[in-house]
């Protein structure tokens, strides 16, 4: 077991992340004690992404917010409307069930959680005291969180204001356990035993085992699951209830999948520090890239995750002395995948010719114009500490069109049939497909391909396992965690029917999420990789693109996030420098 | 002899005869010189469908150019985002819409059609059921009604390399989303004039004669709404491309990758058209002119079939 690497009394400027509980969960294996009382003091601790705790003023540049994209010299000024883009759809206003509510508008604006993550441009990670006051880890399966004092919720039916207690988690995560449609709850159901409230003050997880990734985003910081705090009167009805929160921002209006307006809840328990600055905060949803490209040329909104780098590079050219143009590895994976329980699929040298003909250049340059990387092995880019060595992986990845062909016949892989891919429909997905299409018609393999909306695809497709192929991009996750246990065969997610499903392989991935050591763990998670590629797993990511967020000037203090789909998380610091 | 007289008799008629269609067809180009425009472009689409495989210079599927080529001797329409031919897609795009067009259009003639004549044939509850039924699906707005019942049957599939009668299999969907469409416009057309011809004296005649109704149908009165049927289907293929090109383009029609002239309107394709405008060019200027040929065309059969038009 190695040691806490926990680093505090890293000075921050003035903001409600007081505390940074670094690469806690990554490298805890002893009771670690966030700074807690007297001034809330200003501790941090960071990760180089997802492992070595470093103290946080050296990864994310010193006096600056993480990530912050334009951090400013300025006093930052209160007031204002942001509005934002998004290309979302949702079913309901139910933050648990539903993802884009939970990690884009109200999980991250109107429900406050224990804590979050934030990553810099670089992927290194912080995990960040929201609503906790402190959090002790006195055993590697306690994890003890204090709540900060005088917090409470948004004056609305039915909660009214009243304080935030203990129980309202305890609730919380027993709805998110119990809920089948929760987005994700492998934090609920593969790790946490209990979750109890000694008093109105303190949460106490109990866990299962030592869980490596337990405060990172698809953990304790996942932002629709995770930690998120949900008043308990409000859970039977969540799906159409008033969202009723104690985050910064409180719902003032809105028209699904239209328009959502939040404005500045003054009983948040940053508003002591001023937070949030703007006093309003708009989503638009356009999912049209053309009039999303008209929404931020005519200033409509303010912020604008662009959708590809050639319209980023136009939009940059005309508007290049009134607009910042972000950019950033994204830790998205745009990964293909191939139903191992049907054939031909669970066939080894299938899969191989697979690997054979597939190249993954191809998807960068086609669909990205280059920009972005392609791993070396099977993690995303952006997770530095855990990538393979190119020399190591090569030979998977090399292409042989002719080894391919005999890898097909030798198998008896019937020309005949149409491979059936699906996806969810958008720019990206649908380019894919057909590069998979047509690289595989090259050893003689036919491929159908179908776009489908996004809730067609889960219920019709995902749940089911009535899928051959798919090919799509993720969410952005910060950790090994998601991608490997979705290699397992008890994925603890949607994606039941993904990965290699190997029980070897998959008690290696349960040793590696309780392996509280990180270089112990990186080593696991390189030897895990190897072996999936060794078997030629069926899902593997094409490659990770270069994100742009495009911001008017006077947005100042954007928090880049490359592990959210280009959208920014709380966000509570960012402010308008404009009358 | 009077073999040889009957032989010269008769092919002088025969001359005279063919004398007469040249002189027929000449007095129509004469009088319809854009019907004739409409018609030769309605010919070259129907042509450029069936040969797509040999008129081609490359397959629409591969990646055989430089990303966003610029029109060139070797990619004369350019090429698009993923490098293929623009000009071979466009080709291959006109196999969609003859599918989709000619299929649906068949589909809402023929069922229309067949509405149409029992309606005015049978009247009574019988017409008043037709009638109101038909009026029912002809309340939704055209492209919503498409939209539902492509939403209900599903998508459509297509595989690669797929003759015509396959790509008409896989499209069914389309098909009978943009056909029921027509069915509508069709009854109601075919039951207004077979309402005036049931009571014809040939008809009357025919009945004393103890024809049945089927025979009646088929026999007498849909021979003499035949002309009207000929002038819809010209007018409706036009709407028919038209349909199937918005479907697509609404990301509802063939799946993407598919060669069709809304899909490569729509999806990527539309991010490119300030830096690549050939990428709108060539579908969008494809399905201007097929419809402006099957408009000409359908204008110009109305003037020569309608009888009411007729001489003016």
């Amino acid at each position: 077991m190695g040691p806490y690497r926990s680093q505090t009394g890293a000075l921050r400027r003035p903001s409600r992340r007081q505390f940074l509980v670094g690469g806690a969960g990554l490298t805890g294996s002893a009771a670690f004690l966030l700074a807690c009382g007297g001034n809330n003091n200003k501790a941090a601790t960071n990760t180089s992404n997802n492992g070595a705790a470093k103290p946080a003023a050296s990864a994310a540049g010193g006096a600056s917010t993480p990530g912050a994209a334009s951090a400013s010299t300025q006093t930052p000024k209160k007031g204002g409307r942001i509005s934002q883009l998004a290309a979302i759809t949702t079913q309901t206003l139910n933050p648990v069930t539903n993802w884009n509510e939970g990690t884009i508008l109200s999980g991250v604006s109107i429900y406050d959680r224990l804590v979050s993550t934030r990553l810099n441009k670089d992927s290194a990670t912080e995990y960040v005291p929201e609503a906790a006051a402190s959090v002790e880890q006195p055993d590697p399966l306690t994890v003890v969180f204090k709540l900060r004092p005088g917090m409470k919720y948004q004056n609305h039916d039915p909660v009214n204001g009243r304080a935030v207690v203990a129980d309202d988690i305890v609730q919380t995560e027993a709805y998110i356990k119990d809920n089948p449609a929760s987005q994700d709850k492998s934090f609920q159901t593969l790790s946490m035993d209990s979750v109890t409230a000694p008093d109105d003050q303190t949460v106490t997880f109990k866990l299962k085992a030592p869980n490596a990734y337990l405060f990172s985003g698809t953990q304790l910081s996942y932002p629709a699951g995770g930690s998120i705090i949900i008043p308990k009167e409000t859970l039977n009805n969540l799906d159409q209830s008033w969202q009723v929160g104690s985050g910064p921002y409180q719902l003032s209006d809105f028209q699904m999948n239209v328009r959502y307006l939040y404005k500045r809840f003054d009983g948040y328990h940053g508003a002591s520090q001023g937070l949030p600055f703007a006093d309003e905060r708009e989503w638009k949803i356009i999912v049209d890239p053309a009039a999303q490209e008209s929404a931020f040329r005519s200033e409509q909104v303010q912020i604008w995750g662009v959708p590809i780098p050639q319209t980023a590079d136009t939009v940059q050219k005309d508007l290049s002395a009134r607009i910042n143009m972000q950019n950033y590895l994204s830790l998205s994976m745009v990964t293909l995948s191939f139903n191992v329980a049907k054939p031909p699929w669970n066939d080894a040298r299938v899969r191989e010719a697979m690997y054979r003909f597939t190249n993954r250049q191809q998807y960068l340059d086609l669909i990205e114009s280059g920009r972005g990387q392609v791993p070396p092995g099977l993690l995303s880019v952006g997770l530095k500490d855990y990538q393979l060595d190119p020399s190591q992986t090569a030979k998977y990845w090399a292409n042989d069109l002719k080894q391919a062909k005999q890898l097909l016949d030798a198998a008896g892989y019937d020309y005949n049939h149409q491979v059936e891919m699906s996806t969810i429909d958008g720019p990206r997905n649908n380019q894919g497909m057909q590069i998979f299409q047509q690289q595989a018609a090259q050893v003689g393999m036919k491929v159908q391909i179908t776009p489908m909306q996004f809730a067609e695809w889960l219920n019709q497709k995902i749940l089911t396992g009535n899928w051959e192929a798919w090919y799509s991009q993720h969410p952005t996750y910060d950790s090994p965690h998601i991608y490997l246990r979705l290699q397992a065969t008890n994925t603890y997610s949607v994606h039941k029917y993904n990965g290699l499903k190997d029980p070897t392989i998959d008690a290696m991935i349960e040793k590696s999420e309780q392996t509280l050591d990180h270089a112990a763990r990186v080593q696991q998670v390189k030897d895990i990789q190897l072996a999936l590629l060794d078997k030629y797993t069926p899902f593997f990511i094409t490659h990770n693109y270069t994100a742009y967020v495009a911001l008017w000037k006077y947005v100042m203090d954007y928090e880049v996030n490359p592990a959210s789909t280009a959208e920014p998380t709380y966000n509570t610091q960012m402010w308008l420098n404009k009358a | 002899m009077a073999s040889a007289t009957e032989a010269v008799v008769l092919g002088t008629r025969a001359e005279s005869s063919d004398s007469r269609h040249l002189r027929r067809i000449l007095g129509i180009v004469r009088r319809q010189p854009l019907g004739v425009f409409g018609a030769i472009v309605c010919v070259a689409f129907v042509v450029v469908a069936f040969a797509a495989p040999l008129i081609t210079p490359h397959d629409p599927h591969i990646f055989v150019g430089p990303r966003l080529g610029r029109p060139s001797y070797a990619f004369p329409f350019g090429t698009n985002n993923l490098g293929q031919d623009v000009l071979a897609r466009t080709i291959y795009g006109a196999q969609v819409s003859l599918v989709v067009g000619v299929a649906s259009v068949l589909l809402g003639t023929v069922v229309g059609s067949a509405l149409g004549l029992v309606a005015a044939y049978c009247g009574g509850w019988v017409d008043s059921a037709v009638q109101r039924a038909l009026e029912v699906v002809a309340s939704f707005p055209g492209l919503m009604l498409i939209l539902v019942v492509v939403a209900a049957l599903s998508r459509p599939r297509v595989a690669r390399d797929v003759n015509l009668l396959t790509l008409t299999w896989e499209l069914r969907v389309v098909v009978i989303a943009v056909g029921i469409g027509f069915i509508f416009a069709t009854t109601r057309i075919v039951r207004s004039v077979a309402l005036t011809e049931r009571h014809a004296p040939y008809v009357e005649a025919a009945i004393a004669c103890g024809a049945g109704w089927a025979r009646i149908m088929w026999r007498h009165l849909l021979p003499n709404v035949m002309a009207y049927i000929i002038v819809g289907v010209s007018v409706t293929l036009g709407l028919a491309i038209l349909a199937e090109a918005s479907l697509s383009f609404l990301g509802y029609g063939v799946p993407p990758g598919t060669p069709a002239w809304g899909t490569d309107l729509s999806g990527i394709n539309r991010q490119f058209f300030l830096q690549a405008p050939w990428l709108v060019l060539a579908p969008g200027g494809a399905i201007s002119l097929t419809l402006l040929g099957f408009n000409f065309l359908g204008d110009a059969l109305r003037d020569e079939l309608d009888p009411r038009l007729r001489g003016r």
